[in-house]
């Protein structure tokens, strides 16, 4: 089930989160992740965080064939890992959730990125994307029907994510400075010249989630293949 | 014993709210004074089911072991210390989360507090009704805090930089930043000075949702 060291697929894990968390999940997590958890004012904040923290550690723990309580994280070059000290082979990994879905990313040897989002029926889409969008983004924009607007929107974000996920640089205010949007081939992934934010280059594809939710993974290499996973309870 | 003086004035002012008259009174000349004054606060985390020590005890503990200038000035007890979302210990909110907050109390809001409070709570569909709420323990997320800033910064006709978010994502200390930006700009002043008078009861009040922003150019 795991994948093997050096794999050179992706594995995309989707996590459904509209489930009720067994009491004794929490224990997996550690105390910044619990503390942290509890901070949350909405329950179904706090219970999102719960099971995709909780997914997560299975995940990783998985891969490694270690207890997922016992996997530490660290913060390092802008993002979340395992920390190299106790996990020395440990794989890169990404982590979103939203609205009801975890997305997690795992990849062997190369750092991965993943955004999901909620599509939400309404959104103020010009006030952000004149802001945040490259201008060949905001003509992909500008060529959508009205009733795909919303939606388009949303896709283009996860892909400026993911991207920004996968190099580290998280999220920034020149996320106008790159494009998405320039696929050479539409069914491969798009090429993002990340040069403007002081970024190697990433590939980014989507993630077809149907019509309720938009989901990017970007790779610093493109992948071989990903591989699909449901998360079951 | 974690000192949490990374930046006492921070610190300082939410422990300011459980001390004596008196000790408050010689704590605030303090850091009147130029330069300023550091203050070291202690949060102290008791072994569970162990009373929590006094602050003597502490102090005479810490002073037996450590120069005089590792003695903290200020110790307050908590079950556990608050962490930020990327793990670092919150000292900011070490001091609140020693005291129980008096049921339905809120602190009131500056005007410009509220009027970002109804910003927060529209994109993230929860009320904000506390300085001390945090935007991303309301479920905010980078995608609805960056349509949070771009309305502010809309308003107030600035640039204003997601990275101020991340720093104070507390709605005070928001607001504070806010008010600093407003101030570099004198367009930006008079825009926020309409919003305050639309959120404010009266002129005073106006006046004290700018004055954070005075103290928060300096803390900064």
């Amino acid at each position: 089930m795991g994948a093997r060291r050096c794999d050179p697929r992706v594995h995309l894990w989707l996590v459904p989160l509209d489930v009720e968390p067994d009491p004794g999940l929490e224990r997996v997590l550690d105390r910044s992740e619990r503390s942290r958890r509890r901070a949350f004012r909405r329950e179904e904040d706090a219970r999102a965080f719960l099971l995709s923290h909780v997914a997560l550690r299975c995940v990783l723990g998985r891969h490694l064939g270690c207890d997922p309580a016992a996997l530490r994280f660290k913060i390092a070059a802008g993002k979340p890992r395992l920390d190299p000290a106790r996990h020395p082979a440990g794989p890169e990994f990404s982590l979103s959730h939203t609205g009801g879905l975890a997305a997690i990313a795992v990849g062997w040897d190369r750092p991965v990125g993943v955004d999901v989002e909620a599509i939400p029926e309404r959104f103020p889409v010009w006030d952000v994307a004149s802001r945040c969008f490259h201008e060949r983004e905001r003509a992909v924009l500008e060529a959508e029907a009205p009733a795909g607007l919303v939606p388009a929107f949303h896709r283009v974000w996860c892909r400026k994510e993911a991207c920004l996920k996968a190099t580290g640089v998280g999220l920034t205010d020149r996320m106008c400075a790159f494009s998405t949007v320039d696929a050479p081939d539409p069914d491969g992934p798009v090429l993002v010249d990340m040069a403007a934010v002081g970024s190697p280059p990433v590939y980014v594809q989507d993630v077809g989630l149907g019509t309720s939710h938009a989901a990017s993974l970007a790779c610093s290499r493109p992948p071989s293949g990903v591989e699909r996973l449901l998360y079951a309870w | 014993v974690t000192g949490a003086s990374d930046d006492p004035r921070e610190a300082l002012r939410h422990a300011l709210a459980q001390l004596t008259v008196s000790q408050r009174q010689a704590l605030e000349r303090a850091l009147r004074e130029e330069p300023p004054a550091e203050i070291l606060v202690a949060a102290v985390v008791p072994e569970p089911g162990a009373a929590p020590p006094d602050a003597e005890t502490i102090r005479g503990h810490v002073a037996e072991r450590l120069p005089s200038h590792h003695v903290p000035s200020v110790v307050v007890a908590v079950q556990e210390l608050p962490r930020l979302t990327s793990g670092k210990v919150d000292v900011a909110a070490i001091a609140p989360a020693s005291v129980p907050a008096p049921s339905g109390a809120s602190h009131d809001l500056t005007p410009v507090e509220a009027w970002l409070a109804e910003v927060w709570a529209e994109v993230l569909g929860v009320e904000v009704a506390d300085a001390r709420c945090d935007f991303f323990d309301l479920g905010g997320t980078s995608l609805t805090g960056m349509r949070m800033i771009v309305e502010i910064a809309a308003v107030l006709g600035v640039e204003m930089r997601l990275r101020a978010l991340f720093g104070s994502s507390r709605l005070g200390d928001f607001a504070a930043v806010v008010g600093a930006l407003a101030r570099a700009d004198p367009s930006a002043v008079r825009r926020l000075e309409v919003v305050a008078e639309v959120y404010g009861l009266t002129d005073d009040e106006a006046d004290a949702g700018l004055e954070p922003a005075a103290s928060a150019e300096v803390a900064r």
